[in-house]
């Protein structure tokens, strides 16, 4: 009885919340102290506010967890409403039904239009015909440089549309100039989506058209070319060795010992806080040797789950997220270019914003917004690069040995 | 109810819990990945297809799982014997009688009570180049050896960032982290070897190698045989420093065999594969118990400490 009694009380201790809850899946811990969640919550607070029928559940899921946990709500049949999509993967979500297709909101809705958002940004949630997921901000992948040891080389500023061997003579150049200052031209890493671009700028690609197969396309001659180009680089000593970039312990470019790093926005916030002077640097396109330089763009966008019982609160949501103002402020956080035009080039008056926005013609949606699986490619690429900068295999060999891996993986 | 049935009844009543949980945790598990492993199954499609013992075939065809199974098996060659060996020195140091022993007891067991993902952590930082503490007493010995010879042997190195060296680490680590329980059954063996047959030895003549080779090694057997299966199994199944530490890099060195698995099932989602892959280090698993079971069987009748 005292037991009976004391549930009973427990009961009607707090009250019945009756809103509709919107389960809100993201990557990072929104439980985290700092700026950026601080203003993310603040957003979801307000549609808190302006919504009094509707609370939000955030599911916070660890970055590298975040698809297989997402995977497995949506098997288990509790798929978040709105699901936090990030290009890289975006594939395994819209090709297996985790998403809902909103084009229809998109297309009646009176506030929020396609013609808000640059046009190739949209790729990333489109699959089929069908989009899936309304584009929050994203980053073409760009080519950093520091004026100051530009200027300090006496070696031009690089300019977009530059080619492979305007790069090399640059290199060469700051590597000289820079000689008695022990810093060098250009840092490279092994991360595949560093360097992907590399191959695009050379006319290769790393799969077939059918996104099937990497034999005969990822080894060809044209990318043994451009990988054996990028090896070069480091041998002539224009670049520090793998082996260097771990044993300094810190990120050359922001550390200010290299003149040029390929990164994303994302990199600003780093920037920003450490050893080189973030007013003086610039960001200019890959090097290329098409008429137009090409990048890859990595994007966060929002969907709704596919098993989503309140779609139309989970749209209100996005809108609400995606809106002017509420981008105007998550944009301030620095991490990356907003999707929204009129919110982007209301941030282009800062110089380095601009050189992003003139870059976004020629960037493209990562791979694995069409292929599923595509992380298992990165994860052979890093593996790939590994052994060709540390010249354990040649970059023929290397490339012939990841086509061979990801055909196999691609046929289980 | 006779008295024999009535302990019956009680004997079943005394083992239900841990059959349950046994039937329930294991043996049903167990059950159910050998069923998986038969099909062609993406986790999220709505349809599996029956292939036999496809996914066997294909398993002992595939390069990626055979250079996982050969990484488990050199680092479990590697780990095993110098984690035992470094526990049965200890052990023997912390069972001579001397102050702060149960102080040092409890130091080298915090190891195992400590969270993997804390401990592996630490050890990012402990094999950092330069500024990681191995690095950074290395590189201060070459600069004190400098001194005297001129020459520099040593550089700083990039531990887990190296091919060569990335698996040495983590089995390296593995020493440490294993140290704890082994330290404990070596103790305990200790403990129970009879005094009387070291004061016997003693009055033949017997030195200290000669008792702990003729007497100590002998009567530990029995324990050194748990302690070998129990590490054999551990190292064979390793995974959380390797996905806090090295991911299966660089260059898939240390893509261990439970590693490989787990991307299998949950990056690639193939749940039959990695049902038919995890069945297999099952059976492994199982034969390596067996085998070293079979091997010392010998060894241990007349000796035992328990």
């Amino acid at each position: 009885m005292l037991v009976l009694l004391a549930l009973g009380g427990l009961s009607c201790s707090k009250p019945t919340d009756t809103r509709t809850e919107l389960h809100i899946a993201t990557w990072s811990g929104a439980g985290e102290d700092n700026d950026y969640f601080r203003l993310v919550n603040q957003i979801y607070h307000d549609f808190e506010r302006n919504n009094p029928g509707i609370r939000i559940v955030i599911e916070n899921m660890p970055g590298s967890e975040y698809v297989p946990k997402t995977m497995l709500s949506h098997i288990a049949n509790v798929t978040p409403d709105v699901v936090i999509l990030d290009a890289s993967s975006s594939a395994l979500f819209m090709k297996n039904g985790v998403l809902q297709d909103i084009s229809g909101y998109l297309v009646s809705d009176k506030d929020l239009h396609r013609d808000d958002f640059f046009e190739n940004t949209l790729l990333a949630g489109t699959n089929g015909g069908k989009l899936y997921s309304i584009p929050v901000d994203f980053t073409p992948m760009v080519m950093y440089y520091n004026k100051d040891l530009f200027d300090a080389a006496k070696v031009a500023y690089p300019k977009n549309g530059w080619s492979f061997e305007d790069f090399e003579e640059t290199s060469a150049k700051l590597t000289t100039g820079l000689a008695n200052q022990n810093k060098k031209a250009f840092v490279i890493s092994s991360w595949m989506p560093g360097w992907v671009m590399w191959l695009w700028n050379n006319g290769g690609s790393v799969l077939d058209p059918t996104g099937t197969k990497a034999t005969g396309t990822l080894d060809s001659a044209q990318n043994a070319e451009v990988i054996g180009y990028l090896k070069n680089l480091v041998d002539k000593g224009y670049a520090p060795k793998l082996s260097e970039v771990a044993a300094a312990g810190v990120e050359p470019f922001a550390n200010g010992d290299v003149a040029m790093a390929i990164s994303g926005h994302w990199s600003i916030t780093t920037y920003k806080s450490s050893k080189v002077d973030w007013t003086r640097l610039g960001v200019v396109s890959m090097p290329t040797k098409l008429k137009s330089p090409v990048t890859v763009y990595y994007e966060s966008g929002l969907g709704i789950g596919n098993g989503c019982k309140h779609p139309d609160a989970a749209w209100k949501f996005i809108k609400h997220f995606c809106s002017y103002k509420n981008q105007l402020r998550y944009n301030s956080s620095g991490i990356a270019v907003c999707a929204r035009k009129d919110v982007a080039k209301n941030r282009a008056k800062d110089p380095i914003e601009s050189d992003f926005i003139n870059l976004i013609p020629g960037a493209r949606p990562p791979t694995g917004t069409q292929v599923e699986g595509y992380a298992f490619v990165e994860q052979q690429g890093q593996s790939m690069m590994d052994s060709v900068l540390n010249g354990r295999k040649s970059p023929q060999e290397a490339l012939r040995d990841m086509a061979t891996k990801i055909d196999r993986e691609f046929a289980k | 109810m006779s008295l024999r049935q009535r302990e019956n009844r009680n004997g079943w009543l005394f083992a239900a819990p841990a059959t349950i949980h046994l039937l329930l945790f294991a043996i049903l598990p167990i059950g159910f990945t050998l069923y998986l492993s038969l099909f062609r199954w993406k986790l999220y499609e709505p349809t599996k297809k029956f292939l036999g013992l496809e996914n066997y075939f294909y398993s002992f065809r595939d390069p990626a799982f055979l250079n996982a199974l050969s990484n488990s098996l050199k680092y479990a060659i590697v780990a095993v014997p110098s984690g035992i060996v470094v526990a049965l020195a200890i052990a023997i140091l912390l069972n001579q009688k001397m102050r702060l022993s149960a102080f040092f007891r409890t130091i080298y067991y915090l190891p195992a009570i400590s969270s993997g993902v804390a401990i592996s952590m630490i050890w990012i930082y402990i094999f950092l180049p330069e500024t990681g503490l191995i690095n950074s007493m290395l590189i201060s010995l070459s600069h004190l050896v400098n001194r005297y010879t001129h020459h520099e042997f040593y550089q700083g190195m990039d531990f887990l960032g190296k091919s060569e060296t990335a698996l040495w680490a983590l089995a390296f680590m593995s020493i440490w982290i294993g140290l704890g329980p082994k330290v404990v059954l070596f103790l305990a063996g200790l403990i129970g070897v009879p005094q009387t047959l070291y004061e016997a030895a003693m009055l033949d003549g017997a030195n200290g190698w000669q008792s702990f080779r003729r007497i100590t090694l002998p009567m530990l057997i029995p324990t050194s045989l748990f302690v070998v299966v129990t590490s054999t199994i551990s190292a064979i199944q390793v995974f959380t420093p390797v996905y806090m530490m090295t991911k299966g890099g660089p260059e898939d060195s240390t893509d261990v065999v439970g590693f490989h698995i787990y991307n299998e099932a949950w990056t690639s989602f193939n749940t039959g594969l990695a049902s038919a892959k995890s069945f297999i280090l099952f059976v492994l698993i199982a034969s390596v118990a067996f085998i070293q079971f079979r091997m010392t069987r010998k060894q241990l009748e007349g000796h035992s400490t328990f």
